[in-house]
């Protein structure tokens, strides 16, 4: 079968596995990052995952695009150690704090900067801010056909691949035509574990960095102030729970709550 | 648009199943209502599909002023391009509303922020709550930052104003405003054209399958069994579905333990996930992420089983043990053998 153009869109975010740890700072409202590691977004590993699976099946090339701060350099390696062929970090002051269609912008300016691509994939949403907006708007900024939350995925034939997807009552089969975007769940695929080979090859290789200047935005589209949203107030919920910690032995603390329960 | 060009329009997408409005869809009737009311305008609703005749003369229950119905012929799914371009070829054609709400649900999730970027607007997404502010501005409130804090987004500059709202949020407005309702209102009905864009053909329907029936829904469920990241791994999943099964409660889940595997999607509580209401909640492992808690509603009793007593669950429980859930759910489930 023909091979593939494959580009996978993937967002470093803190490690879910340290979110008890996430503090707000009381003055800025915004999230303490300093300290929680930066992990790749678990959907978007699924992302790669299918890129790849796609590529090993029909041959092509698989490129990640990421659009964070430079800080992001190191999380992109891991796309190469997991084999992705080449990582492209979109970086620049300006595009900071965009929202999610700013933040879509950038990314359908560096996709365009790398040629055309057969298809695109992303993680369904990210573990941070969860919109699952970027996919479908990242799509219709190059207008590109788009499917939301693939379950399943597989090439049909040359031009088409069958996907399944999942709303609320029924699921579907579509036969979708490339070149198109698709945002996957985590149900796509079992992503692979990082072999100490792959992450030593990859150390040797370098992660391209696109800036502003590379990328021939208007400033006044992308970043905070291009953005149609705006944060206006940032707050946390007291809960308003009068709080009994059960204590004592096990035996003690079961036979308490049992109690309390009225089970 | 009869008499409504110059008053401000609140547009609502509403998402109907097997003839019968989404739970969300009627959530939405009401706040559109009471916003077009505050803003002194009047609220549209979109519906496409067909056999719709006993379903759109209820849309009176809102006072709706008019119904924008769209029947594309041949077409028995949600098809992305074809409803994006027809609902923005709309606010171009019938003029650009206030906003426009959307449930978030598969489809508007999908639909919403598609329809934002073609119109160059913003999207909020899953909003628990919406106000206005004094100029007339779309309060939209949304958990944010990791689920560690709520955020109020606004689209000042732009019009429409698009947000999906999360079903189960704004529960409780519907009987007040149904109460109302009784004042004739004439329901203009205005059939648009689907727009059907050249590039469609590239996806076609294959086969729909119907899930089955769920045996258990977490939304109605008195009784939520929920597991996090704190449950380790698969074999400490059926610890939570066994205890589950002891007290006869729905297994719910956090989004690390769905990206764990270990509970399916339908499983998930919270920002993006279900929203439950049950008489009895029992969080383990769970680290207490407003991502979660936030689709924890009502009134019933929370309990929390953590190891980690800095633990964030433990300020929003009534009952909270610090301790191996290994060593407790046991107990507890041979407690409730012993006793029944």
């Amino acid at each position: 079968m023909r091979p593939l153009r494959i580009a996978v869109c993937v967002k470093p975010v803190p490690d879910p596995k340290q979110s008890s740890s996430f503090q707000i700072d009381p003055v800025s409202k915004t999230l303490v990052r300093k300290g929680i590691p930066l992990v790749i977004n678990p959907l978007d590993r699924h992302a790669l995952e299918a890129g790849l699976r796609l590529k090993e099946s029909a041959g092509g090339n698989v490129t990640v695009f990421s659009m964070a701060p430079p800080a992001a350099e190191q999380t992109l390696t891991e796309t190469l150690a997991m084999g992705a062929d080449e990582a492209v970090l979109l970086s620049d002051l300006h595009f900071a704090g965009g929202d999610t269609l700013a933040t879509a912008r950038v990314l359908a300016a560096g996709l365009k900067k790398m040629g055309d691509w057969d298809l695109i994939i992303c993680g369904a949403e990210s573990f941070d801010g969860g919109t699952a907006q970027v996919g479908s708007q990242l799509a219709v900024l190059q207008g590109l056909p788009w499917i939301t939350r693939v379950r399943h995925l597989e090439r049909e034939d040359d031009a088409h691949l069958l996907v399944t997807l999942e709303d609320e009552v029924e699921q579907r089969d579509l036969l979708v035509q490339m070149p198109l975007l698709l945002t996957v769940d985590s149900a796509v695929n079992q992503p692979r574990r990082l072999s100490l080979l792959g992450i030593l090859a990859a150390r040797k290789r370098k992660v391209t960095t696109y800036n502003f200047n590379d990328l021939g935005l208007d400033k006044n589209t992308i970043g905070l102030d291009g953005s149609p949203t705006q944060t206006r107030e940032l707050f946390t919920l007291e809960s308003s729970k009068k709080v009994e910690m059960l204590t004592g032995n096990p035996q003690q603390i079961v036979a308490e709550l049992f109690t309390k329960l009225g089970l | 648009m009869k008499g409504g060009a110059d008053l401000k329009q609140v547009w609502v997408f509403a998402e109907h199943q097997a003839g019968q409005w989404a739970s969300v869809t009627r959530e939405l009737l009401t706040a559109g209502r009471n916003l077009a009311d505050r803003l002194a305008g009047e609220l549209g609703v979109i519906v496409v599909g067909d056999e719709l005749e006993d379903l759109i003369p209820t849309l009176s229950n809102w006072r709706a002023n008019r119904v924008f119905l769209v029947q594309p012929k041949g077409l028995s799914f949600y098809h992305p391009l074809v409803y994006t371009e027809t609902i923005t070829e709309m606010v171009k054609d019938l003029g650009c509303p206030e906003m426009i709400l959307f449930g978030a649900t598969y489809l508007g999730r999908d639909l919403a922020p598609a329809v934002a970027a073609r119109l160059g607007t913003g999207c909020a997404a899953d909003c628990c709550e919406l106000k206005l502010d004094e100029q007339g501005n779309l309060l939209q409130i949304v958990p944010g930052l990791g689920g560690t804090i709520f955020a109020t987004i606004v689209t000042p500059n732009h019009r429409p104003q698009v947000a999906t709202v999360k079903p189960g949020m704004l529960e409780g407005e519907i009987s007040s405003l149904e109460e109302k309702a009784g004042i004739e209102m004439p329901l203009e009905i205005i059939r648009v054209e689907a727009r059907i864009p050249k590039n469609s053909h590239a996806v076609q329907l294959r086969e729909v399958r119907r899930k089955p029936a769920v045996e258990a829904k977490l939304e109605v469920a008195q009784r939520v069994v929920a597991g996090g990241a704190g449950i380790g791994n698969k074999e400490g999943w059926t610890v939570i579905e066994d205890l589950a099964k002891t007290l006869g409660a729905v297994v719910g889940a956090t989004r690390p333990a769905v990206d764990e595997g270990w509970a399916e999607h339908d499983q998930m509580i919270g920002q993006s996930g279900k929203t439950v209401r049950p008489e009895l909640y029992i969080g383990i492992g769970i680290s207490g992420d407003m991502m979660h808690t936030v689709g924890i509603k009502g009134k019933g009793i929370l309990v929390a089983i953590n190891q980690d007593p800095k633990a964030a669950i433990f300020k929003q429980v009534d009952y909270g043990i610090v301790a191996d859930y290994r060593v407790i759910v046991p107990l507890l489930m041979q407690e409730i053998k012993n006793n029944a």
